[in-house]
């Protein structure tokens, strides 16, 4: 069990899959599928190999790459990247579950999403940022295919948007890492937080507000967030469900990975904008996603409010706070996987999306509506599921050091209640609307993809403290890191 | 609380919660297969916890506190240790909800016997008990919340338990959001009751309070008593209370009587220690607002369930008012006497509805014939609501009465005149109900008029033994036995024997009551005088809209709450996602002109030269012609006008 083994499943499977014949699709899915299993089963390894009260970089690997520039192919796990790494290698294979949707050419799709499994894994193992932009940037253009090819709505508008924002925002990552490389002559990323700071301050305030708009994209922080619900709107159920469930937490990843520890100062001196962005976030995207007519797009703006939660326990830099603000991207992560595979399941079925159009489905399809009502409640921060302990401990977390901030921030829980109680006033609640008197109920293959995500959500929330033990140590250091 | 507290370690504790949680489970995966099995299910579970308690009960009332903990948050950190515990207070509210909840539950397998989500609905009912005996064995704030929000869920659940009626639908959410608004304020309170006194541990309230200042202490019981004003539907948030009438019956009198709008008073009655005498008069003023304003519209309104559930706003308000007083054991004592009378109270009228499938005033009446015990039923319970002597209402109020005297005189006055409002709805719903002729026919569509029937014995055995409730449960608090409830939340100061100008007034205040609810209510006679009944007839419009609450929050929250949601939604699509295709268009229309001068001006210059080349090359070319002369003409004419040149 290596990191490099778990690079490997995806890897391989693209090859295999690309070898095959086109037509012999039954034999593409299961290798997809197949892949997909093998990297959550080695993520599964990897967490019995953990030792998770070690704060240390562990399982690393190294070798030289490009010796001449200083570059090298390094990877390592730490309680902060493993458990992201765990629900990559779970999401990426029940979105493979998912991907039986998908109708046409899936030789091309099942190749490029396994490729999007390794740019995504790669991302939260890298140690290297060389390495680390490589697999960034390999991230966006199987997406950018996913959408274009295989969404619906305006998909080409919607992936060239995704597509060019994000790699607007990583372009001053880029110039950040170069001028790192040139002051400190090397891109190791543990190397660089030892010695990133010894910077000059001015220096590491831009070096910090250029990362922080590469990350601020992907997470994505308000105003930067328009090509979230396009993106999610138009790409396809898997596409979405990767998207909200992982790509965004790359953003996450990178502030508690990069940008915080390198440049401690300047993150201290910038708290008070990330704790403002995250509850604009929050009450902006709660408010908005009240304002949505189509199921989609609402989930997509709840995930800019959830995010906010990110950026505000993140910006207290307190114990509970920075572990609030993990613990979340973890759990919306499971939560709003779940949610897209739903309104899939739904769009599969009536090919609309519109909330007004359903209507008293609860009746017709109770199984779906079983599934519907827990991932909701999941979603506005019921106790007892994981969504309420990560916005506890970042609420609680950031209640010292940004009092106001986190008074506001409550709003954004009461509309949460708002907008998902909504979507289940119009989704199930009501008369059924005579269209869907046959609707069929979720079969056992849809149903699967959502019992792993519902016994997360589950467990996490009844019992936190696997997760927390696991990040903590990890936490602690990060704190030591930026705080000292 | 006893001098000296036994702390016992007792994990078994946890059956408590569990059992209705097992059956929970249990119901949501099979119910379809168990069918009529559902209902017999949980009301099993239910008794074992009721079974579970009665075991224990002996030793609390030793004195003893049982405790079991488990690690939450971080191993090791003590603060996070969550668990239940059981001390008097809990004590009685375990009671409360294992002793009454089996009984509705039983009554239930008759309200609900053909419908469709039969098994669902027993589902919902085990959780929601899990939730509210975890709600009130929790010994620490966060597992407290967590009850706290898992019984509103249920609520909501329930209330929409019916959720093809746009109505039933409707009111849920609002039940939810409404609440939920008060939680907010319960979750600051944690919040800051963390910061500030550094434990969230029931046990460490009243160490905490001793070392918070004053101004820190107030603001967060007021924003803990803010929650409560949620749960408990006080003003302003009582809103949601009236509409959650929806659900069916069986619901309304376990959650919205006499369970979980009772957390409310639990919740202050449980963080007493953090109430300063400022936050405690809010909690009077709030309190005893909402007992009036309530008991004003229950007067007024014709639908059975809403006038239960107005008086079930009052009583609370009562409750309240009790705590501000600083009287937490009367306040409790009125809370479960008040659980029993009021459950009874709505599994009669639940039984009415079954019985006639209406729940207006005007097409109910006479049913004493047709449903003799039920109506029995009914008139202990409103007899015991009204403070009828020896009744478990009339002890419970005597006690609250008693603590209004010794601090405040005039809101001795004030509680004894709205008693007459309690008596007076109680018996105006009671004869109107059971009493008269039978009503006109009905002008209302629908299916012909049923002819009534009493009810099956599954319904009233429960509501049998929730009137025994109604008629002895105060007895516990009486002189007569020694006031051990009193005593079991370490009051020892008591007062000796029956206090008689309280009995005598309680009395007559009854007497006023019903008399004037048989010729006002029952007879429709207008007592006032001429010149007042404009007056009057306005007043009572007042009343009867409820004093135009809901019209005011829809115009004045829940509108503008929506138009900012679009406002903002247009802002998004209009200004931020416009100047990111702003950028966009700007980013191509460079590039276009950029194409354009690469094309016309760089390409075109390069184009240019060369056609220039090309062009000059075929101009000399036709100078080249090969023939001589041509040749030697040019040099003759460049020599002549060199020469020209040179020579000048």
């Amino acid at each position: 069990m290596t990191l490099t083994g778990l690079l490997a499943c995806p890897l391989l499977g693209m090859l295999i899959v690309l070898l095959l014949p086109k037509t012999a699709v039954r034999l593409i899915r299961l290798t997809a599928l197949a892949a997909t299993a093998a990297a959550f089963a080695v993520s599964m390894g990897l967490l019995l190999q953990f030792d998770a009260a070690s704060p240390q970089m562990q399982l690393m690997q190294r070798a030289a790459w490009i010796p001449q520039l200083n570059i090298f192919y390094s990877v390592g796990i730490d309680g902060i990247s493993l458990p992201l790494v765990w629900l990559t290698t779970l999401l990426s294979f029940l979105a493979c579950m998912g991907s039986w949707v998908i109708k046409d050419r899936q030789k091309e799709y099942f190749a490029l999403y396994l490729l999007l499994e390794v740019g995504m894994l790669g991302t939260f193992v890298a140690l290297d940022l060389f390495l680390f932009y490589v697999f960034w940037e390999v991230v966006l253009v199987p997406m950018y295919f996913l959408i274009g090819i295989w969404g619906g709505g305006r998909r080409e508008y919607s992936a060239f948007k995704f597509f060019v924002y994000t790699l607007t925002g990583s372009l001053f990552m880029l110039l950040a890492i170069l001028t790192l490389w040139l002051k400190l002559g090397t891109f190791d990323v543990l190397a660089i937080t030892r010695t990133g700071r010894t910077l000059e301050v001015p220096l590491q305030q831009w070096l910090f507000a250029a990362f922080f708009l590469g990350f601020a994209v992907k997470v994505p922080v308000v105003p930067f967030h328009t090509w979230l619900p396009d993106a999610h709107v138009d790409a396809p159920t898997p596409g979405s469900v990767l998207l909200a469930g992982i790509l965004l937490k790359m953003g996450g990843y990178g502030f508690l990975r990069m940008a915080y520890p390198f440049f401690p100062e300047a993150a201290r001196m910038a708290g008070w904008v990330i704790a403002l962005l995250g509850v604009i976030s929050i009450v902006y995207g709660a408010f908005v996603a009240l304002a949505q007519t189509d199921f989609k797009k609402l989930v997509a703006y709840s995930s800019v409010s959830h995010m906010g939660f990110v950026l505000l326990g993140l910006a207290s830099l307190t114990k509970e706070g920075v572990n609030g603000a993990l613990f979340q991207m973890i759990s919306h992560g499971l939560i709003s996987g779940a949610m897209f595979l739903l309104v899939g399941v739904l769009y599969e079925r009536t090919h609309t999306r519109q909330l007004e159009d359903f209507g008293g489905l609860g009746a017709r399809v109770p199984v779906y509506a079983g599934f519907l009502i827990f991932f909701s409640l999941a979603s506005l921060g019921l106790p007892g599921l994981s969504g309420f302990v990560a916005e506890f401990l970042a609420l609680l977390g950031a209640f010292g050091p940004w009092r106001w901030q986190t008074i506001v921030s409550t709003l954004g829980i009461v509309l949460a209640a708002a907008y998902m109680l909504k979507v289940i006033r119009q989704v199930l609640l009501g008369p059924l609307n005579a269209k869907w008197q046959t609707l069929a109920e979720m079969t056992w293959w849809e149903r699967c993809t959502l019992i792993p995500l519902m016994a997360g959500v589950l467990g996490l929330g009844v019992y936190p403290l696997a997760l927390l033990s696991l990040q903590d140590a990890a936490v602690q250091q990060f704190l030591s890191q930026v705080i000292r | 609380m006893h001098g000296t507290l036994l702390l016992i370690n007792a994990p078994s504790l946890a059956w408590i919660p569990a059992l209705p949680l097992a059956a929970f489970a249990l119901l949501i995966l099979f119910g379809r297969r168990l069918g009529r099995f559902s209902g017999w299910l949980a009301v099993a579970a239910l008794l074992g916890a009721l079974a579970k308690t009665l075991s224990i009960a002996g030793d609390v009332w030793g004195g003893q506190q049982l405790i079991a903990r488990w690690a939450w948050l971080w191993p090791g950190d003590a603060a996070w240790r969550l668990g239940l515990s059981v001390d008097g207070l809990t004590l009685v509210m375990l009671l409360v909800v294992t002793g009454i909840a089996p009984m509705i539950a039983l009554y239930s397998i008759g309200y609900m016997h053909d419908d469709p989500r039969f098994s669902r609905y027993f589902a919902y009912f085990s959780l929601f008990c899990a939730s509210m005996l975890t709600l009130v064995m929790a010994d620490h704030f966060l597992l407290l919340y967590a009850g706290w929000e898992l019984v509103g869920l249920c609520s909501y659940l329930l209330i929409s338990f019916w959720f093809e009626k746009p109505a039933a639908a409707a009111a849920g959410r609002k039940a939810f959001i409404t609440t939920r608004i008060g939680d907010t304020g319960l979750f600051l309170g944690i919040l800051l009751l963390w910061m500030q006194g550094g434990t969230l541990h029931f046990r460490g309230l009243e160490i905490a309070a001793h070392q918070l200042s004053t101004g820190w202490l107030t603001l967060i019981s007021a924003l803990i008593f803010f929650g409560a004003v949620g749960k408990s539907a006080q003003i302003p948030l009582h809103v949601w209370l009236p509409d959650a009438m929806e659900g069916p019956t069986p619901v309304s009198a376990l959650i919205h009587a006499a369970t979980m709008v009772a957390a409310g008073v639990y919740l202050v009655a449980r963080t007493a220690a953090l109430f300063t005498p400022q936050s405690l008069a809010l909690v009077l003023g709030i309190g005893l607002a909402t007992h009036l304003f309530a008991s004003t519209v229950a007067l007024t309104q014709t639908d059975i369930k809403r006038i239960l559930a107005y008086s079930t706003l009052s009583h609370l308000g009562l409750m309240m008012t009790a705590l501000g007083l600083g009287a937490v054991t009367a306040a409790m004592f009125h809370l479960m006497t008040h659980a029993f009378f009021k459950a009874l109270l709505f599994l009669g009228a639940g039984s009415v509805i079954h019985a006639t499938h209406q729940q207006e005033l005007g097409q109910l009446g006479g049913l004493r014939r047709e449903m003799p015990w039920t109506a029995t039923l009914c008139f202990i319970g409103a007899l015991s609501m009204s403070g009828g002597v020896f009744f478990s209402g009339f002890w419970s109020k005597d006690a609250i009465l008693l603590a209004a005297r010794e601090a405040r005189p005039w809101l001795f006055w004030t509680l004894l005149a709205s008693a007459v409002m309690t008596a007076g709805y109680a018996f105006r719903l009671y004869l109107r109900c059971f009493h008269g002729g039978a009503p006109v026919a009905s002008h209302a569509p629908g299916p012909p008029p049923h002819a009534p029937h009493e009810s099956p014995l599954v319904m009233t055995l429960p509501m049998t033994v929730l009137a025994v409730g109604a008629v002895a449960a105060g007895l516990l608090g009486s002189p007569w036995s020694g006031q051990p409830f009193f005593r079991l939340f370490g009051e020892h100061h008591l007062h000796e024997g029956l206090d008689v100008p309280i009995l005598v007034w309680s009395t007559l205040v009854l007497v006023v009551g019903i008399a004037l609810a048989w010729v006002v209510g029952a007879k429709r006679r207008n007592l006032l005088p001429e010149g007042l009944r404009p007056l009057g007839a306005r007043l009572y419009r007042l009343a009867f809209n409820k004093y135009y609450v809901d019209e005011f929050y829809e115009a004045a929250i829940v509108r503008p709450c929506l138009a900012l949601a679009r406002g903002l939604q247009r802002f998004d699509q209009a200004v931020i996602d416009g100047a990111v295709n702003a950028i966009g268009l700007a980013g191509e229309t460079v590039s276009r002109a950029k194409a354009w001068v690469d094309r016309t001006i760089v390409d075109g210059a390069v184009n240019g030269i060369a056609f220039l080349t090309r062009w000059l090359g075929a101009q000399l070319r036709q100078v080249q012609t090969g023939i001589i002369q041509h040749y030697l003409l040019v040099v003759i004419v460049a020599v002549v006008a060199l020469s020209f040149v040179v020579l000048r």
